[in-house]
Parts: C-alpha cells; sequence; structure tokens
C-alpha cells in the first residue's frame, strides 16, 4: 500500500510530472482550447494542492481529471472551434509517405480529418484522442474518467465509423 | 452509423488482438483501408511540441495561491497576484513563454535571431507571432530581465506599470508590485509609465518608478548587471524590491508584519548565500528575522 502525501512536494511534482500534459490534452480534446485547457489544467493542480491532505495518491489523477472537467463546464464562455494538431516532433518522413492502397486524397486529408475530429461529441472525441495520441490504455480511461469500461471501448469504436462517414461525405461533395 | 456489430471487433483489432484479415473479412477491404488511414495519421498529431506546459513550483512555493479562474475577467484589480502569478495577457494563442524558477537565470534568443534577454530569478518573458513583424518588435515581462537589443525596428518591453522602447542598446528592466527600475548600459532607451510620463534612460544611468512617481535619476557604473554574477546590487531603493529579490531568488515567502517598506536599502546581496543576504539586508536597518520551512518572518 502506497503511503506517499500528495502534500509531499516532491510527490506534488511527481503527480505533475505524471498528468499535466495529459491533463490539458483532455480538457483541449473535449473543448478545443488549447490556451484556456492549459489554464484550467493549471487550476486543477491549484485545487490539489490546497486540498492535498483529503486526496489520497492513488485518487490525485482521477481528481485532476473531474476537477478540470468541472471547471471547464461551468466556463460560460465557450466556442465551437475547429481543433488543430501538429505533428508529434520526431515523426519521419517514412511515417507520412502514403500507403498507394489508400482511398481517401493525401492531400488536405489533414486539414479533411481535423474538422471531422471537431465534429465529433465531445466525450467520444476525448477518449478516441486520449487513447491514440495519449497512448493511454482502455482500462486506464475508464478509471480516470471514472465510466466504464465498456463506454470507453464504445466511444472509440464509435469515434471511428464517425469519422469514416463524416469523411466519407467530404468527400463525395467534392464531385 | 454506428455499426454495434463490429464495435468489438475494431476494438479487438485496434488492441492487437484481432488480425487484420479477420477484421477485413467482416467489414470489408474498403473500411479496413478507411480506418488505417485515419489512425495513421491521428497517431502522428500532438496537441503541441511543447513539453513543460506550466511550473509546479509556482504552485507549492507561493503556499495556498488564488484560484485561477478569477482572472478570466480582465476587472481583476489584485495586480500583485497577476504579478506573482502569470500574466493575464495569456489570452491569445500562438503565445511563446520563457521563464525561469525561483534561483534560475537562463538566457533566451529572441524572434530576430540577435537580440537576447536574460532573465534573472522567478520571471516571465512572452511575445505572440504578431509582436514580431517587419515594423517592430514587442514583448512582454514579469519580472527581472537584462536585455541585448541587436539595431533595427523599433523593440519594445512591456509590463503592467509601463513600457520600455529602444533602438538598439542593452539595458535592465525591474518590476515588482506597481514599480519598475529601468538601468541602461549601453545605447538609449525611453521608459514611459502607464500615465505617459517618461524619461530618457542614457548608458550609465537609471531610474526608479514607484508609487506613480519618478525618482531622481541614478548613476550607474557597471557595464552589465551584477545578477549575471550571482550578486544582486541595490542603490537607494525601496526595501519592497530587496524583498522581492529574495523571494525570487531563494524561493522563499516573506511575512512582512508591519515593517516599513519604504525605507531605502543601498548594497549588494549574495543570490547563493541565503544566510549571509539576510544578515546583510536585515541587520543594519535593525529588523529581526525568523528563518521556518520556507517563510521568513519579519519583525521590529
Amino acid at each position: 500500500m502506497n503511503h506517499q502525501s500528495v502534500c509531499e512536494e516532491q510527490t506534488f511534482h511527481q503527480v505533475h510530472s505524471d498528468h499535466s500534459t495529459s491533463l490539458r490534452n483532455f480538457l483541449f480534446y473535449k473543448f478545443g482550447d488549447l490556451e484556456k485547457a492549459k489554464d484550467f489544467a493549471q487550476d486543477a493542480f491549484i485545487r490539489l494542492w490546497d486540498n492535498c491532505s483529503k486526496v489520497p495518491f492513488e485518487k490525485a489523477k482521477s481528481y485532476l481529471f473531474t476537477i478540470a472537467n468541472r471547471l471547464f463546464l461551468d466556463d460560460v464562455d465557450h466556442q465551437k472551434v475547429v481543433l488543430k494538431f501538429q505533428y508529434r516532433q520526431g515523426t519521419t518522413e517514412k511515417q507520412m509517405e502514403t500507403n498507394p492502397e489508400y482511398i481517401y486524397q493525401h492531400d488536405e486529408f489533414k486539414e479533411r480529418l481535423e474538422l471531422a475530429v471537431s465534429e465529433l461529441p465531445d466525450k467520444q472525441r476525448a477518449v478516441f484522442l486520449l487513447s491514440r495520441i495519449d497512448k493511454m490504455k482502455n482500462k486506464e480511461i475508464a478509471e480516470t474518467l471514472d465510466i466504464s469500461l465498456k463506454t470507453v471501448e464504445k466511444h472509440i469504436a464509435s469515434s471511428l465509423q464517425n469519422l469514416k462517414g463524416k469523411l466519407d461525405e467530404l468527400t463525395n461533395s467534392k464531385l | 452509423m454506428a455499426d454495434n456489430e463490429h464495435n468489438d471487433q475494431i476494438i479487438k483489432w485496434l488492441n492487437g488482438e484481432l488480425p487484420e484479415e479477420q477484421l477485413m473479412q467482416e467489414i470489408g477491404a474498403d473500411n479496413l483501408l478507411k480506418y488505417k488511414q485515419i489512425i495513421q495519421e491521428v497517431d502522428q498529431w500532438t496537441p503541441d511540441n511543447e513539453s513543460v506546459i506550466f511550473d509546479p513550483a509556482v504552485v507549492t512555493k507561493k503556499g495556498k495561491v488564488m484560484t485561477m479562474t478569477r482572472w478570466m475577467s480582465l476587472s481583476v484589480a489584485a495586480s500583485v497576484v497577476l504579478v506573482a502569478l502569470f500574466s493575464i495577457w495569456m489570452l491569445r494563442s500562438d503565445r511563446t513563454v520563457h521563464f525561469t524558477k525561483a534561483g534560475e537565470t537562463k538566457q533566451i534568443t529572441l524572434p530576430d535571431g540577435l537580440s537576447i534577454v536574460t532573465l534573472a530569478a522567478n520571471s516571465k518573458v512572452s511575445w505572440t507571432e504578431d509582436d514580431w513583424n517587419s515594423s517592430e518588435r514587442r514583448l512582454q515581462i514579469d519580472g527581472k530581465g537584462f536585455f541585448q537589443v541587436e539595431k533595427g525596428t523599433p523593440f519594445s518591453v512591456a509590463f503592467e506599470t509601463g513600457e520600455v522602447t529602444v533602438l538598439g542598446t542593452s539595458f535592465e528592466v525591474s518590476e515588482f508590485d506597481e514599480s519598475f527600475q529601468v538601468i541602461c548600459f549601453e545605447g538609449k532607451v525611453r521608459a514611459t509609465d502607464k500615465n505617459q510620463g517618461s524619461r530618457i534612460v542614457s548608458a550609465g544611468e537609471g531610474y526608479l518608478y514607484h508609487h506613480d512617481q519618478w525618482e531622481e535619476k541614478l548613476n550607474v557604473t557597471d557595464t552589465q548587471p551584477s545578477w549575471l554574477q550571482e550578486e544582486t546590487k541595490f542603490d537607494n531603493v525601496p526595501l519592497a524590491m530587496v524583498l522581492k529579490t529574495l523571494e525570487n531568488e531563494y524561493a522563499i515567502q516573506i511575512i512582512k508584519n508591519n515593517v516599513e517598506m519604504e525605507r531605502r536599502f543601498t548594497g549588494s546581496i549574495p543570490n547563493k548565500n541565503l544566510a549571509l543576504a539576510l544578515k546583510i539586508v536585515f541587520d543594519p536597518l535593525g529588523i529581526s528575522y525568523e528563518m521556518k520551512e520556507s517563510k521568513l518572518t519579519l519583525s521590529e
């Protein structure tokens, strides 16, 4: 049984090092605003520090995600945006090469996919991207967001299907 | 159009538990290729390549701080909090930020490729893409920085209570509470306060703007700031400025009680020897102090 306390600075720094990026990413995936995602992620950490004696170390991660999510939901100034992404540092030319068998045109594929991703339901999109980009295991996502494993799997499968549907629409409409 | 029948198989395929060929048999080659293309693309994505999002030390060192939601509204008057926490100018996207932790200094090359800012401890400098264009160079600072600016388009450094504009020179800006000090080492700068008063500061000169007033010109003989050599020099500055430096260099929190903040201090304190620094500051002024954990309590 782990007896680390979040009130110990070193432990708190460890929690930060382990989870700050994925927390910020989760908020970005769900709500679309990168700057705000960073701000609310920071706010969640401040609250964790203020309440450190009440949060067991094992619960720190889900506490952070729950608080940050609620803060964002309370923020009235929501705007629907298209999420934009960069390529991960170290992505090689080879990885970017198009498989000649692929069906969707390579040209502007990223832009169309970003648009399709932005149109997914918020929660579904967040789960899908946490899985693919942050490489979180399905079980981990379930525990962190306090939802069932079945729900996580449903979100991921639905995302793929929805994305394919939207890309098909976008491609057909160009003909 | 959700196709629930195949959900399980898609999940298994993604987890590596189901071979591609089998999935292909279920959903067809076209659909499989489409899924593969989508997954391959998304897997390369990241929201942002910057690794540190914010410094956890800001949270833990400053003790119980005010929550960030307050500064979503621009009418917050708690400017002291703004100086201690992140600037409210962080509302725009595409902002580049560099910051130092307590006790750290860092040298940063600016977007023109030639100008440099050396940030003192616990300070922050930032700019957006728009700030750096063909007719001017602008950035914002919280804390203290030493600027070496290459001649070129007008260069301005903005902060809460004013702004410094230069045309190729080296100078130091130090802002604290609602005051600031500008010292010019080379060339010439113009420092403007928020009420539009200004001073031209030439090489070897310095000015302190404190409680909404410009004080008398200071004479400076150094050619660069002392804190680049791990020692901070003060010339007749308010005690508040010295305490701010102690907090930034040593990551301590100072409880001032009723100690008079307006008395002046002249002298030099080491940046890497807290016990000595405290003696140098407080003994001549007759102030007692007690150091416990990271808190320094003053009394007189």
